[in-house]
């Protein structure tokens, strides 16, 4: 990553990367300051508010509701719940807010993956540079594909969602091989490191 | 490795009479599904043989599929850009084509010989 911007803070404020359309982070999502600087990628940044998707490969679709509205009850963001899953959603939904939506795409087909988000952007009623979506982790997508395809997936819809003046963040865990990581963050607009105390270090292009 | 496309309507016979030589691999694809075609056997032996080209060839599928969601995005990008119709990337000993039609897309892998833009003009002249 050449002519970087390179900086440190305390307190968890991404406020740097609050315009970029592309962003790595590593760390997995389920660290606790990792979700705050999660909850801060997805924020608005105006009073009109965003359409929310979330990504996962860890949680079924409720499981991702839940886990969002447990900490945004009063909240009326759309948003949409993409579980990546071998199983087909047979949850019951409908006990859910209207402004709650949910679908599953399967592992192995990141074609589909890409196809299903397109179709969420286009379903969500909110404008298109609204849209904030957070996916954990491409530790997992990277289980089932390999490194050029994981990379060409992360060029292929951050280009789309940038076009659509969308925004996007993904995971991944630190540890992983050097070289894995610095492949994928060159496909990026800037990469945040959140250490477990909560220090987050910023890079952007 | 030759048969008839069934997301295409066209005679595969005419890639090999058309192109002359160097023809590598003629493959279709949409949003769900990839399948070849046409894979040359010089192709099939330098992989090391068709187990081997199997599994070369899923990492294609998986690549190549994703042009559908690609393609769209230039759409976004450039006023009036329309959609994208042709993919073309020009390798130092290999032309890749892709080629889009509605949802389904044509995948073309041939040696480098001659003009870029004669390939393109009689791939096309092929598949209309």
């Amino acid at each position: 990553m050449t002519d970087q911007a390179r900086s440190r803070t305390t307190d968890s404020n991404v406020d740097q990367v609050a315009g970029v359309r592309s962003v790595l982070v590593l760390a997995p999502e389920m660290m606790d300051p990792v979700k705050r600087v999660c909850d801060q990628l997805l924020d608005p940044d105006s009073s009109e508010g965003t359409g929310v998707i979330k990504i996962s490969y860890h949680f079924s679709p409720v499981e991702t509701a839940d886990r969002w509205l447990a900490d945004n009850p009063d909240s009326e963001t759309p948003l949409y719940c993409l579980s990546i899953t071998d199983s087909t959603f047979s949850e019951n939904a409908h006990t859910y807010p209207e402004h709650v939506s949910f679908a599953t795409a399967r592992a192995d087909d990141l074609t589909g993956i890409g196809m299903k988000i397109n179709q969420i952007v286009q379903e969500m009623n909110v404008h298109t540079s609204d849209i904030r979506v957070c996916l954990d982790s491409l530790d997992n997508m990277l289980m089932y594909v390999d490194r050029q395809t994981v990379y060409r997936f992360i060029r292929t819809i951050s280009n789309f969602l940038s076009a659509n003046e969308a925004r996007i963040h993904f995971h991944i865990n630190p540890s992983r091989n050097d070289e894995i990581v610095d492949t994928l963050r060159s496909a990026l607009n800037a990469v945040v490191e959140v250490g477990e105390t909560g220090v987050v270090d910023i890079k952007t292009r | 490795m030759l048969r008839d496309p069934s997301l295409h309507d066209f005679e595969v016979k005419r890639f090999l009479h058309d192109l002359r030589s160097g023809l590598q691999i003629v493959s279709e694809y949409n949003a769900d599904t990839y399948r070849d075609i046409y894979v040359s056997d010089d192709i099939i032996d330098e992989v090391g043989g068709e187990d081997e080209y199997e599994s070369q060839r899923e990492r294609i599928d998986d690549f190549l599929r994703m042009d559908l969601v690609d393609r769209h995005a230039y759409e976004e990008i450039v006023p009036r850009a329309g959609p994208s119709e042709l993919f073309v990337t020009r390798a130092a000993n290999v032309l890749l084509i892709r080629l889009f039609s509605g949802d389904e897309a044509l995948f073309v892998s041939i040696e480098r010989s001659g003009a870029v833009g004669e390939t393109i003009d009689t791939i096309e002249r092929i598949t209309k």
